[in-house]
């Protein structure tokens, strides 16, 4: 006998306005624990409205919203946060004025206790100081740790953009371009870094590469005009009329 | 032990060790009068102090704190002077009310930011301007509530110097300690960016009210400490202008440090007590300084006295990997 496991992202029918736009339309998606989903899209198709839905930052009009088996439609980001959720921005949103190691030492300690501490400093050793190791190692950043974050180069932001999410060990990762604004090598290297992460983090990717989006995941949506107008594995989907029509045509 | 640390800190602490000394000898060297303007000043540095921990560390610029400390003294004054009660009532029945001013501004300014944060907390410090005049029972409306005894243990004017003394560096450690706690430096996090701060887990919300109640506490504190030392409590305490003019004793001397602002205050107390005195039109005086600073020295007085620091240090080809430079990083660090 099999126990049905609940997805750990299920986007039930969503709707989405914002008063006579309707950015998300219906849409509808289950991720299971471990996968690797794209959501693509040619610009304006509501890909980062639906990004904004699941991570509490824009509520559905209609439709709701579960996550690791809670309904989250009207939840807030921060609580989404603190139950696992992690994401990062198609703009840079990093704290510029510090290091890289402060950046990190905020994220690491978003989940603890600790961050209500404030009679006793900030020590970054023990466990915070392993995690923040372990980050800049995975995003190879660890040569620019003490570097203040206006110093680094857009491309290593957009590391460190990633690296602010995992710092918080987050159980699924909501990707918003993560390749925006990079050259061809550096796409590259983003697309390893993404490809390197643990396979038992889920991540769902919002990527306006279709080459990269479709490279590193196994399960794909396509939203057009805020309707899902193809789902299904990345061969289906570079074979599908629709989809070459709308968005490659779009490109 | 001295040899293990930098130059840069080596001065850091002899400096602090000078002000220390020079703060406990200041009595035997200064008459009664340059006393008291050392004691407004270092009430009104801890006040900035509490400001900047809202403006300069968590982004959140207030004008209205002078209605959290002005409260504070209210309540001592109300306690002295109408219902005639004993110094510890005094003292706690202040608190209380600080306290409490502290709690409901948190609560209406906390899901605010930027420009509108800056608005309530205006409106809130209008509101107890207003009721200072209004409340003439509680008050005593434009003449305020006079003949604040000071405790008698502190009453002559140096004794009350070296209370105010030991209480503003405690809490300048305290704050120290806030400032550089993993609290602190989510606060910093919190001026950067709220967005992402929420993304990653912070309830930004509660994070602003927490760190409001903790500014209320030292605002608290030095409503205290003033209305001991004037002995009256009036509205000109609690107007915009007195905010105003801790927001500016901040941007002075360096916002997002501890000892800026308390520079600042020392410098503001001593122009309108002191330069007032020879030159009529101080205030001209007053808003070139700002002008000044604003245009030449955007980080304050400590961070154009740090900068040069740092490129003296340069010039004479210190090795700068073992001196720790200013940077946009480290800049916010505490004193």
């Amino acid at each position: 006998m099999t126990t049905a496991v609940a997805p750990i992202l299920h986007v039930d029918d969503v709707t989405v306005r914002f008063g006579g736009v309707t950015a998300v339309s219906g849409v509808s998606l289950q991720v299971e624990r471990g996968a690797r989903w794209a959501v693509i899209g040619p610009n304006g198709a509501g890909k980062t409205t639906l990004f904004k839905t699941i991570s509490g930052e824009v509520h559905p009009t209609t439709g709701r919203v579960h996550l690791f088996g809670a309904d989250t439609s009207r939840s807030t980001p921060y609580k989404n946060a603190q139950s696992g959720l992690g994401r990062t921005y198609q703009v840079t949103e990093l704290f510029q004025a510090l290091t890289v190691e402060e950046n990190l030492s905020i994220a690491a300690q978003a989940r603890a206790r600790s961050r209500f501490a404030c009679w006793r400093p900030l020590r970054i050793k023990g466990w915070i100081d392993e995690r923040i190791t372990s980050v800049l190692d995975q995003l190879h950043l660890s040569a620019e740790r003490h570097t203040v974050v206006s110093e680094l180069s857009h491309g290593e932001q957009r590391q460190l953009e990633i690296a602010l999410a995992l710092a918080t060990e987050p159980e699924i990762l909501l990707l918003d371009e993560p390749a925006a604004g990079l050259s061809a090598a550096e796409r590259r290297l983003m697309r390893d870094l993404v490809e390197g992460l643990s396979r038992d983090l889920t991540i769902v990717l919002i990527e306006h590469d279709m080459e990269i989006a479709l490279e590193l995941v196994d399960h794909v949506l396509v939203l057009d005009n805020g309707q899902v107008i193809a789902e299904g594995d990345p061969e289906s989907i570079r074979a599908d009329d629709r989809v070459q029509a709308v968005y490659l045509r779009s490109d | 032990m001295l040899r293990s640390l930098s130059l840069t800190a080596r001065v850091k602490l002899g400096l602090a060790a000078a002000g220390i000394g020079l703060g406990v000898a200041a009595p035997y060297i200064f008459d009664r009068f340059v006393i008291g303007l050392i004691s407004l000043a270092l009430i009104a540095g801890l006040f900035a102090q509490s400001i900047d921990l809202l403006g300069g560390y968590a982004g959140l610029i207030t004008l209205g704190h002078a209605g959290v400390s002005g409260t504070a003294a209210y309540g001592v004054g109300y306690m002295a002077s109408k219902a005639g009660a004993g110094f510890t009532a005094q003292i706690a029945v202040g608190f209380l009310a600080g306290m409490t001013a502290a709690l409901i501004f948190g609560v209406m300014a906390m899901r605010s930011d930027g420009v509108y944060f800056i608005m309530v907390t205006l409106a809130q410090g209008m509101i107890v301007w207003g009721l200072s005049i209004r409340l003439f029972r509680i008050t005593g409306a434009e003449n305020g509530l006079t003949g604040i005894p000071r405790p008698p243990a502190v009453e002559l004017y140096w004794q009350y110097y070296y209370l105010t003394l030991v209480v503003v560096v405690l809490c300048w450690a305290l704050l120290g300690i806030v400032v550089n706690s993993p609290f602190g430096t989510s606060l910093k996090g919190l001026r950067e960016s709220e967005t992402r701060m929420r993304m990653l887990g912070y309830n930004t919300t509660g994070q602003k009210l927490y760190v409001f109640l903790i500014a209320g506490f030292f605002a608290t504190v030095s409503g205290i400490l003033l209305v001991y030392l004037n002995g009256f409590i009036s509205p000109s305490t609690v107007i915009l202008a007195a905010s105003a003019i801790g927001v500016l004793e901040a941007i002075l001397g360096g916002i997002g440090t501890l000892v800026g602002p308390m520079i600042g205050a020392f410098i503001i107390v001593f122009v309108q007590n002191v330069v007032s005195i020879y030159v009529s039109r101080w205030p001209t005086l007053m808003g070139t300084l700002f002008i000044v600073v604003v245009l030449f020295a955007r980080r304050g007085l400590v961070g154009a006295i740090s900068d040069g620091w740092n490129k003296w240090l340069h010039r004479n080809d210190a090795p700068v990997s073992q001196e720790p430079v200013l940077t946009s990083s480290n800049r916010t660090a505490g004193p």
